[in-house]
């Protein structure tokens, strides 16, 4: 009894059988929706009754490219420093720390539910710049060479 | 980020939550389990950027190019299984990243067998000679005994034409 009590339960945990990784092949499908239901136009990736995850497009899009920018970035300055430049580092490293910090902000909007604040700040700004254009285009008073 | 988990039923999904796609027209769709194991391997490699920086902060000294070059390598990691979410079948070329030290082509030795350095020091002479009238004429007959074997050759070689003619 004491034995059962104490041993350790392992059965939550996923341990593979082996320490090499095993590469699982990615299968994507686009998409429409159609009331309760979303018509796929590659259906036969999946299987029967597999349970999917569906995302809007534009909003994967918008936090996979910010993802791929904040490598980029790095990606940069990695480049560009030679072996013995150690110092530089400190001067790097803490901007290097703000752009992962980003990555991980983003990773977790993936299954976060409420709308990215910035995202609705930046999509009023642009519609209220897009009326006062419009408004001027009607007045006859556009300057198309204007830059913004 | 709008998402609903779904059921494969038929050829097409049944979502849980169709409410939230009602402006949408555009989805993705991932199997469920690959892709959470996907975000699962992403959030590691932060997290060992993160360790990387606290293993740092512990020491309270600045950041050396070593732990960098440990950071970049997992940046590596994570652009690819970036990429490997819309593209399965790549496979990662690493031969740009690094050059093995057991590469045959860096076992050879390359370059100058004979280098400048190396010719300086034999031409540099540590006890210059005396020169006397005998080094002088040692150095007249040696000019004379190279003519001489030079002229004997072009006399060879002209009594060799006549005679093929």
């Amino acid at each position: 009894m004491l034995s059962t009590s104490t041993a350790m339960n392992f059965d939550h945990y996923s341990i593979p059988p082996t320490w090499e990784k095993v590469k699982v092949i990615m299968r994507v499908s686009e998409g429409v929706p159609n009331g309760r239901i979303a018509e796929l136009y590659n259906p036969g990736l999946f299987q029967k009754h597999e349970e999917v995850i569906v995302f809007e497009r534009e909003g994967f899009k918008r936090t996979y490219n910010s993802i791929r920018e904040q490598i980029e970035y790095i990606n940069k300055i990695a480049v560009h420093l030679d072996e013995g430049e150690d110092w530089k580092l400190l001067g790097y490293w803490p901007k290097i720390l703000e752009r992962i910090h980003i990555l991980d902000i983003n990773m977790n909007l993936m299954f976060k539910e409420e709308p990215v604040q910035c995202y609705l700040d930046t999509i009023y700004i642009m519609q209220l710049e897009v009326q006062r254009i419009m408004w001027q285009y009607l007045q006859g008073k556009y300057l198309y060479n204007q830059s913004f | 980020m709008k998402y609903s988990y779904g059921i494969m039923d038929d050829n097409r999904i049944i979502l849980y939550t169709p409410q939230l796609f009602i402006k949408t027209n555009d989805l993705l769709v991932f199997p469920s389990k690959d892709f959470h194991k996907w975000h699962g391997d992403l959030k590691e490699y932060i997290d060992g950027l993160y360790q990387i920086n606290s293993i740092n902060m512990e020491k309270c000294k600045s950041i050396n190019m070593d732990e960098f070059n440990l950071a970049s390598g997992l940046l590596i990691n994570i652009t690819e299984e970036l990429h490997h979410l819309f593209d399965p079948e790549r496979t990662p070329d690493f031969s740009y990243q690094y050059v093995s030290t057991l590469d045959e082509e860096y076992t050879k030795r390359r370059g100058n067998w004979y280098t400048s350095d190396m010719m300086k020091c034999d031409m540099r002479i540590h006890l210059k000679p005396a020169i006397n009238p005998w080094v002088k004429e040692q150095n007249m007959m040696e000019i004379v005994d190279h003519a001489v074997r030079e002229l004997t050759m072009v006399r060879r070689k002209k009594q060799k034409k006549l005679t093929e003619y």
